[in-house]
């Protein structure tokens, strides 16, 4: 399967996609503001009100900066796990990452409880715990990861997944009944709460991410999905690039899923919408094709669900456009898809 | 010779002894013959007097029955006479006593029918209620039930009470201080718990400790078994969409009726479900007269505050929300909340909302409007100062109710107490919103605490 498009048009255009998107998702939230006064503001012309420049730069700026952020470290981690486990459905969180994350915030929640001051350690300390929590998992696996085999690292991720989730039941139904209610949708997914340090933090995990991505994907990446064996005869060091792989991919998740919670479907479809567009199955083509096209559709998402859609979970908005999307795409297709 | 002639005479002596002994033994055996001839003919005069007797004794044993059987004829006339007069008695009550009105509340209705009552519930349910006293007239039973066909029959007053939420049971506490009755003591057997949050009413707490009132499990996942082995007479839950424990109850037999009052959309909407607890335990009056007072007292507060800020624009803009994971949870603009803010003279800051779907941005653009925020929780799981408040939500540092200091939280008696004080809500909301209100110089804020 080739596509007709030359890559570099695909690139240019989808980075304009991107950028229109980005400037839109600045221009356009909840609050009404004039466009062109948000503008003229940016360049330095000062026309917005004291509260309307708190919306802008305070807010809506550094929550687009997320939404990109998040977005393009989705697409990589579930590009990374496609490769790591050969396996076309893997998503940021094929290996229990959210499940990990959801327990731990609960688990969080039960030691607020205990210290007195609730409302104190959820709102500052729970995404510094859930972040910690997700990485020291994430290490582990990728070191398991060096000693099994595809299937069973599979089975084990999935498996620590289900346990997860089922301790979170267990923990849930012994809070308060508002509280465990809160804690449902805590997680759904939402670019609102990144704030500047919030966003830096992304953007630098982004870029230290794309980076290794693509010094891995110069020749390391693409033997892998042919086999163990294939990548070993042409001199790639099969455990060593697993562990990188999964500590790559795992990282990505756990940032994302500490600061904007888990939002499905992203991670999943960018890879893929990536290699449709572009007929290609290089790694060095595709996972920077795949943090534009994650950063876009989470742009384009998020603008929806804070426009259109006020409280919706962000990961159903996520589902329910991107899906269509993908299966136009997919069903456009002449020949069969080879990923 | 002569011994011989002794002897011949001892013989003949001997021989006339004995014939004489023999003679007089055969007149004695036939006298003792004709003695025990005697004895027997007295024997079976005695028997035939003792069967005479007996017959006669059958005879009076049967009379007595029979007379015992017209006794218990005539108790069960008398029975029938004094439930006859009860039936009359509980006519001549129901007629006489005050029938409960409902006029606020949206999700239930009560109906008189003679001595019976038929109330709806929140689910819909048709609940046939009907004096204990006249439980034992068949008659008058079936003679409702087919009228009505209800879903669930219940004798009033209620003897053994599960209650669901913490709402209903401070309800009900309520009403056992205005009537002047014993009801938690006497006819609550416990509440759905599941120690799943702090009762700050001591007496509950307390009765809960000791075991005096069960804990049947929590809300959302309640001990089934072990409230249909409890034998209740109305369990009283409240539901939500996707809640199976309604069905659940409903399908093992339980007379279950559902309390929604926190789906009413007005403070006395809200409290006005104290009369579907109290037509329960035969409380109509005194639950109809104790909301006529709370509704003239929230009157007069209103008149108070109107006097006070008799336009709009005198009147503080109020934000009411609390914040979870950065999403914001305020009040639907058709909610009881708004509802209070009004009647306490408010303005609802997001009141063109629709949902009370509240996003950062909004909050930010309208700051320097909001006079008094009011964070939605306690201090048990929100702030516990206006500094913490500011440095977790950045977003609210620049509300002009948090940098004149006007930011206040739940008492943690709030929602456990507050539906059924509804004026004490109104009082403690104009007590914030005019600090200077005299009739109110006194009041101690009592369901909200001002942050420092």
């Amino acid at each position: 399967m080739r596509s007709r498009i030359p890559t570099l048009q695909i690139f240019v255009t989808s980075i304009f996609i991107l950028s229109i998107l980005f400037i839109l998702s600045i221009l356009y939230g909840p609050v009404y503001i004039d466009p062109l006064r948000i503008l003229r503001d940016i360049l330095g012309q000062n026309s917005l009100t004291e509260s309307e420049e708190v919306i802008i730069y305070s807010r809506r700026i550094p929550a687009s900066l997320g939404a990109l952020t998040s977005g393009a470290l989705l697409g990589i981690s579930g590009l990374l796990y496609q490769i790591l486990l050969r396996n076309p459905m893997g998503d940021p969180y094929i290996l229990g990452v959210a499940s990990i994350s959801y327990t731990s915030l609960i688990a969080f929640a039960y030691i607020a409880i205990s210290l007195g001051s609730f409302f104190y350690y959820m709102s500052l300390v729970a995404p510094i715990f859930v972040l910690i929590i997700a990485l020291i998992y994430t290490f582990i696996l990728s070191i398991i990861s060096m000693r099994l085999s595809i299937l069973q690292l599979l089975i084990v991720g999935v498996s620590i997944g289900f346990a997860s989730s089922g301790a979170s039941l267990i923990l849930l139904s012994r809070l308060p009944p508002d509280v465990a209610g809160y804690l449902y949708i805590a997680l759904m997914g939402s670019f609102e709460p990144v704030d500047l340090r919030a966003a830096e933090t992304l953007l630098v995990s982004l870029a230290v991410v794309l980076v290794a991505s693509l010094v891995l994907s110069i020749k390391h990446l693409d033997p892998l999905i042919l086999g163990d064996d294939y990548a070993r005869s042409l001199g790639v060091n099969v455990n060593i690039i697993r562990l990188l792989i999964s500590l790559i991919s795992g990282c990505s998740a756990a940032i994302t899923v500490a600061y904007v919670g888990v939002i499905g479907f992203i991670g999943f479809a960018s890879p893929h919408i990536a290699r449709i567009l572009t007929g290609s199955g290089k790694s060095i083509i595709i996972a920077p094709l795949t943090c534009i096209i994650g950063g876009s559709i989470a742009l384009l998402t998020g603008l929806i669900a804070k426009t259109l859609l006020q409280g919706a979970p962000l990961t159903a908005v996520t589902s329910l456009f991107g899906a269509p999307l993908l299966i136009y795409m997919v069903s456009r297709m002449r020949g069969e898809y080879s990923w | 010779m002569a011994s011989q002639r002794i002897l011949g005479l001892g013989v003949i002596a001997a021989i006339l002894i004995s014939i004489f002994s023999a003679i007089y033994t055969a007149m004695l055996l036939n006298e003792a013959r004709e003695n025990i001839n005697r004895i027997n003919n007295n024997i079976n005069n005695l028997s035939e007097n003792i069967l005479r007797i007996s017959a006669l004794a059958s005879g009076a044993i049967s009379s007595i029955e029979t007379l015992n059987s017209s006794i218990r004829s005539i108790e069960r006339g008398i029975s029938s006479i004094n439930n006859t007069v009860s039936s009359l008695g509980e006519l001549v009550r129901a007629s006489t006593e005050p029938h409960v009105s409902v006029k606020y509340a949206r999700l239930f209705q009560i109906a008189y029918d003679g001595p019976a009552k038929i109330v709806r519930d929140a689910e819909g349910q048709k609940i046939l209620l009907i004096p204990r006293t006249l439980s034992a007239q068949k008659d008058i039973v079936s003679l409702y039930t087919s009228r009505y066909a209800p879903d669930h029959v219940i004798y009033t007053p209620v003897e053994r009470v599960i209650l669901m939420s913490a709402t209903q049971v401070s309800m009900i506490l309520r009403l056992e201080d205005e009537c002047r009755v014993n009801i938690v003591n006497t006819s609550i057997l416990g509440i759905m718990w599941g120690k799943q949050y702090t009762w700050y009413v001591p007496k509950i707490s307390d009765m809960l400790d000791k075991g005096v009132l069960r804990d049947y499990g929590p809300a959302d996942n309640p001990n089934v078994e072990m409230i249909i082995a409890s034998k209740p007479d109305l369990v009283v839950i409240y539901t939500y969409a996707g809640s199976p424990v309604f069905r659940t109850l409903k399908g093992s037999g339980l007379p279950v009726v559902v309390d929604n009052e926190y789906l009413e959309n007005s403070l006395l909407g809200r409290f006005e479900w104290i009369k579907f607890l109290a037509v329960f335990f035969n409380l109509d009056g005194c639950a109809e007269s104790l909301f006529a007072r709370v509704e003239s007292t929230i009157d007069g507060l209103r008149q108070l505050i109107s006097n006070r800020a008799p336009v709009e624009s005198l009147r503080p803009v109020v934000a009411w929300f609390s914040v979870f994971g950065g999403r914001i949870y305020a009040s639907s603009p058709a909610s009881y909340v708004v509802d209070a803010i009004t009647m306490a003279g408010g303005r609802y800051a997001f009141i063109d909302i629709p949902y009370g779907s509240v996003s950062q941005e909004l909050v930010v653009s309208r700051s320097q409007y909001i006079d008094v925020l009011i964070y939605s929780t306690s201090k048990e799981y929100g702030p516990k100062s206006i500094e913490e408040l500011a440095k977790a939500l950045s977003f609210v540092k620049d509300i002009k109710a948090v940098r004149e200091g006007r930011v206040y939280v739940f008492a943690p008696t709030y929602w456990q107490l507050g539906t059924a004080y509804p004026e004490d809500i109104i009082r403690d909301l104009a007590k914030i919103f005019y600090p200077d209100i005299q009739n109110l110089a006194g009041w101690v804020l009592r369901f909200f605490e001002k942050l420092s």
